[in-house]
């Protein structure tokens, strides 16, 4: 395992989360979950230092919109790469400068994607 | 033609009678002085001798005289022979050639003549030819003596060219005597006294001139006395005798056997015969002799010197009565006579003069002048009388005058009237101007004016009559009456009033519809000027002054004035009038104006009503087309509100309910835009007050529309304790006039539109403004409930794109685990088998789950695609992308997927490499595969062909199968939503592919066309703009 390769994924649905975090893991990413944006928030000033956070928007407490919003004004959070997957198309055009891939993923090209981050 | 024509004129006749009276005249001074001389001589000698020898003398003075007077006889029988002599040559012109037709013609023109001449009988001898003649039927008591007229006339004295003529005429009986013997007979008598005379019987007895005084019936009776039938029978006598008066008369007869034994006779008054000698004396006898012989010669030089001139200045003086004033005066005899004949003809030039003027006035008189004498007969008529009556003057002048001109039944009265004038003098129609009737020749009646001057003449009374005919003037003033009647009718019965204004302008007429339409009398304006009463004032109350109105201006500028102006009734209220004023010039004066007037208030009114009507028909037009223009209410319902004003208001709220609360004024306009802001601060603050009892509030409460006309002292008093917030407003706005009309829709109140006019208009609104602004408020609620209904209506689009996105999301996030879980299970299969047979089977099973997967997913983004599109949001990411590259990668994937495989199709792609545009990356995905997967489903099994190149500034790429095809009647459809060429029950699918591709592709600025034929397959050929769409209006709004 290459604790490098570390991938946060933040969504809401424990199945997502849980699914997406083996496929990553036999794809050799370690995965750290966060099940909502303040959760995230959380993992990243605990300590985490993933190479990129796969975030889903529509989450209860604290959604990927707040995330993103705070992160852009947090320099510490601002340099961690976001690719945004949410199985909602809207205000996409709000996440300028963000990958986006839509629910369900096309995994092949999310791989392509994380192999550019990590 | 008649050879003789007796001359009938009396002037010429008349002239003979004057000769004969002139030739007596002389006669009879040269018989007083015979007589003088004689009695002179005779009494002379009676003094001497006995009283019967101054009889015998006496007697023999009587046959002088007889023989005398006969002389008289002659010069008729010398007028007899020279009319018969002029008759003889005649005939013998006329009746020349044959003899045996001389006899008739001289028969012929003898018959004329004797007709002419009234001859009873004659006899004609001329070169041999014996012809007596017998003429007309005798009169009984002359029937045997006609015998013997006749007798004598055949026998006839013998000799040839004698002729004699029977005539009963002056000489009443016979004449039949030669000339010759005749002649003989009178040549050379002497006259007789005053009561002398001398008369002739013929052979048989009978007087052919009667005595004066005989018996008056014994006329033509044979003279029976002794002396007489002793003359006829030869012997002259003498003598002494009474006659049938008793008195004595001295009697001379004289037998006259040269006309066949006739007899002449002559007497005197005895008394008479002797008075010259009774009266001389003795004493006196010489200076009788000498003064007879002085007499008779200063008779024979009177004769000469006065007796001849004065003759003559006496003819000229009876030719001068009788109307002869160009003859002239004969200057002749003494001094005095000359001088006398001076002046007499002076005084005939003068009265020449004056007659001819009185003739001339009189024949050229316009008046018809009608002389009448005292017996009623004509004495004068004029040439106008002529024309007037009918009768010509000669046939009128003698004639009865009332037989003429007087209808039958007046006629009585004239005669009546006229012997009480002559007889008393009283007269009740003389010298006055009367009008009675008259009669013409053809018995027409007329009227007349006439007057009548009596005249007192020497000879007699005389009346004139100056007669002017009536008939035209009367024809004339019943035509006048009848027209002014007429006149009178027409204006009394025109609907046009009618004034007739002097040169001063005074009103001088005004017809019944003037009285009418003024409110004023005739009689009230009469004589005054018309300006006065009906103009005076303009209706802002500035006086009228009459020298700025265009009617009183017609008559002085000579020019027709036309126009519209105002009127003031006599009670004070104003009417628009037309009016024509002309003037009216008489013989070049101007005499006054006529004036037609229409009262076009009520046309005012209705124009202003129409003008109204359409304000208010563009109004509600543009209303609604604002209205319908844009369903965002808010903006539409200002726009219209400012429209009514101040077209239709001065102010103009409009209000929409939500369930049943009252919202602010959507909308405020008010005419003074100055203080817009403030009324719309001072509403939006207003919550409505139900207890106020009218306006906007009273609508909400009772839904029923509200018109006050004029707002009261009252009504302010009430906003104002209402709405105490409104007080400044309703002092400074001066509210005039208010409406509040609901906006219902199925019975269902919407809203309220309050409309109000204050100062600024002072407009007060009635019902037909209430109707107006009802249907204003209807088509208001139409809007506001279209608009409510769209915003429901987009709410639920709202709702439902809220919906579709959540369910996508929704089910979305299922498919990511499982995909996930495949994805990692057809990864982990080598490693979880080294069985390959297991491990293709597990491979063929995950990768079915996996396609079932992304279809799932891809019909859940065609929901919402379709939800997008239908709401035009179509929202594009815009890069650079390369078109090869695309089409690759979206066959790399489906053919990962195994798509090419389930399908048993080859797909083969030729796309120019290099081609970048500016487009949607995953939507250019999505019309790309939509393209190849319909190619694939619908192409059974054929091969697929992918080609792409550039073109230009445009890049075109083309999908095409071999399979089935797509009829033409289809190819249009196919781009449509939930359309698809094949039945749905064979092919599965939203049919919502091509739809989207055919938006995506017109989002991106480009086109799609399909070429296709049944069992040929179909070319769908997508042609995309290199630099993207035109406008970034496909950036459009995600939400």
């Amino acid at each position: 395992m290459k604790a490098e390769k570390t991938i946060l994924i933040v969504d809401d649905d424990p199945d997502i989360r849980e699914t997406l975090g083996e496929f990553l893991g036999y794809e050799d990413y370690a995965a750290v979950t966060a099940s909502n944006g303040r959760e995230a928030l959380e993992r990243l000033r605990e300590g985490s230092k993933p190479c990129v956070v796969l975030l889903d928007l529509m989450m209860p407490v604290l959604d990927g919109f707040e995330f993103l919003e705070i992160r852009q004004q947090d320099p510490a959070l601002a340099a961690v790469p976001v690719i945004v997957i949410s199985a909602g198309s809207q205000a996409l055009k709000s996440l300028s400068g963000v990958e986006f891939f839509p629910k369900p993923l096309d995994v092949e090209r999310l791989l392509a994607a994380l192999s550019r981050y990590c | 033609m008649m050879p003789f024509r007796r001359t009938p004129s009396s002037t010429s006749s008349g002239g003979a009678g004057r000769s004969l009276n002139s030739f007596r005249a002389q006669l009879t001074i040269l018989m007083v002085a015979l007589v003088a001389a004689a009695a002179g001589t005779l009494g002379w000698l009676a003094y001497d001798t006995a009283h019967d020898s101054i009889k015998q003398d006496a007697l023999l003075l009587v046959a002088t005289a007889a023989d005398a007077r006969e002389l008289a006889l002659v010069s008729l029988l010398e007028r007899q022979q020279a009319r018969a002599e002029n008759f003889l040559s005649n005939i013998s012109a006329a009746c020349q050639p044959a003899q045996a037709e001389q006899i008739d013609c001289m028969r012929r023109l003898l018959s004329d003549f004797a007709a002419t001449e009234q001859l009873k009988a004659a006899r004609l001898k001329v070169a041999g030819i014996d012809s007596p003649v017998s003429l007309g039927a005798a009169s009984p008591p002359t029937a045997a003596l006609q015998a013997e007229q006749l007798a004598w006339l055949q026998s006839g004295p013998d000799g040839a060219g004698y002729w004699v003529l029977a005539a009963q005429d002056d000489l009443r009986l016979a004449l039949f005597y030669r000339l010759e013997a005749i002649n003989q007979i009178f040549r050379g008598g002497k006259g007789l006294g005053r009561s002398g005379e001398v008369f002739l019987a013929d052979p048989h007895g009978f007087f052919v001139t009667p005595p004066r005084h005989a018996e008056p019936s014994g006329a033509s009776r044979p003279i029976e006395a002794e002396p007489m039938r002793l003359c006829l029978a030869g012997r002259d006598d003498e003598m002494l005798a009474a006659d049938y008066r008793g008195v004595e008369v001295i009697h001379g007869f004289r037998h006259v056997p040269a006309i066949g034994g006739g007899c002449i006779m002559a007497h005197i008054e005895t008394a008479e015969a002797l008075a010259p000698v009774a009266v001389l004396r003795q004493e006196s006898l010489l200076i009788a002799v000498a003064f007879s012989g002085a007499a008779l010669l200063a008779a024979g030089a009177l004769a000469r010197r006065f007796a001849q001139p004065v003759d003559k200045l006496t003819q000229r003086v009876r030719a001068l009565q009788s109307g002869d004033f160009d003859s002239p005066v004969p200057r002749e005899g003494p001094a005095e006579l000359r001088l006398f004949a001076a002046s007499l003809e002076q005084m005939a030039r003068s009265l020449r003069e004056s007659q001819m003027r009185n003739q001339a006035v009189l024949q050229n008189a316009l008046d018809a002048v009608v002389g009448m004498d005292a017996e009623g007969r004509v004495s004068d008529w004029n040439a106008q009388a002529e024309v007037i009556f009918g009768w010509k003057r000669e046939e009128a002048l003698g004639q009865p005058m009332q037989e003429l001109i007087i209808p039958e039944r007046y006629r009585e009265s004239h005669v009546r009237g006229l012997a009480h004038y002559l007889g008393t003098g009283e007269h009740a129609v003389l010298n006055r101007r009367i009008e009675i009737t008259a009669l013409r020749r053809s018995g027409e009646e007329f009227p007349v004016e006439l007057t009548v001057t009596p005249l007192r003449e020497d000879s007699g009374h005389f009346f004139y009559a100056f007669v002017r005919d009536l008939s035209e003037v009367k024809r004339a003033q019943a035509e006048r009456g009848r027209l002014q009647r007429l006149g009178m009718t027409v204006n009394n019965n025109a609907t046009s009033a009618l004034f007739l204004m002097d040169a001063r302008q005074h009103c001088t007429y005004m017809n019944p519809a003037a009285e009418k339409m003024t409110g004023f009398t005739l009689a009230e304006v009469q004589g005054r000027p018309l300006h006065e009463f009906v103009h005076y004032l303009h209706p802002d109350g500035r006086p009228y002054p009459i020298q700025d109105c265009p009617i009183d201006r017609a008559l002085p500028q000579n020019n027709q004035e036309r126009g519209e102006d105002v009127f003031i009734h006599k009670d004070g209220r104003f009417y628009n009038v037309a009016f024509t004023a002309s003037p009216i010039i008489d013989e070049g004066e101007p005499v006054g104006t006529v004036i037609e007037v229409h009262d076009i208030t009520e046309e005012k009114r209705q124009q202003k009503e129409r003008q109204r009507a359409q304000e208010r028909q563009s109004f509600l037009m543009e209303a609604s087309t604002l209205l319908a223009e844009s369903l965002e209410l808010e903006g539409t319902l200002g726009r219209v509100a400012r429209l009514a004003v101040p077209r239709f208001a001065d102010l103009c709220s409009v209000r929409i309910l939500q369930s049943e609360r009252e919202l602010p004024p959507l909308a405020v306009a008010y005419a003074d835009s100055a203080k817009e802001a403030w009324v719309e601060q001072l509403l939006g603050a207003l919550t409505p007050d139900p207890t106020l009892g009218f306006g906007a509030a009273e609508v909400i409460r009772s839904g029923t529309s509200q018109l006050i006309p004029e707002v009261s002292g009252a009504m302010r008093q009430a906003l104002v304790r209402s709405y105490p917030a409104l007080e400044p407003a309703v002092k400074e706005l001066g509210l005039v006039s208010m409406m509040a009309v609901p906006m219902k829709s199925g019975g269902q109140l919407l809203g309220v539109i309050s409309l109000a006019t204050t100062a600024v208009s002072g407009r007060r609104f009635d019902q037909d403004d209430l109707a107006f602004a009802e249907e204003f408020a209807r088509r208001c609620a139409a809007a506001v409930e279209n608009a409510r209904l769209f915003q429901q209506v987009q709410e639920g689009v709202r709702l439902r794109d809220e919906f579709l996105s959540i369910a996508s999301h929704e089910l979305k996030t299922p498919l990511t685990p499982l995909q996930l879980q495949v994805q990692t299970i057809l990864r982990r299969a080598a490693q979880l088998t080294r069985d390959d047979e297991a491990r293709q089977w597990l491979e063929q099973r995950l990768a079915t789950l996996q396609r079932q997967g992304e279809r799932l997913n891809r019909l859940v983004d065609e929901l919402l695609d379709i939800s997008r599109l239908a709401r035009g949001r179509l929202q594009l990411n815009l890069e650079t992308v390369e078109l090869a590259a695309v089409v690759n990668e979206v066959v790399a994937t489906l053919h990962s997927q195994g798509e090419m495989d389930r399908h048993g199709a080859q797909v083969s792609v030729s796309v120019e490499p290099g081609i970048i545009g500016q487009w949607d990356r995953l939507r250019l995905e999505q019309v790309i595969i939509n393209l190849l997967t319909n190619a694939l489903k619908y192409g059974e099994g054929s091969p697929v062909t992918i080609t792409g190149r550039a073109q230009g500034e445009e890049a075109t790429f083309t999908v095409a199968d071999k399979g089935m095809g797509i009829p033409e009647a289809h190819q249009q459809r196919i781009f449509e939503r939930f359309e698809r060429a094949a039945s749905a029950t064979h092919y599965g699918g939203l049919g919502l592919g091509l739809y989207i591709v055919h938006q995506v592709v017109s989002a991106l600025g480009g086109s799609i066309a399909v070429q296709s034929a049944p069992g040929q397959g179909a070319a769908f050929t997508v042609t995309l703009p290199l630099s993207g769409p035109a406008s970034s209006s496909a950036e459009g709004e995600e939400q």
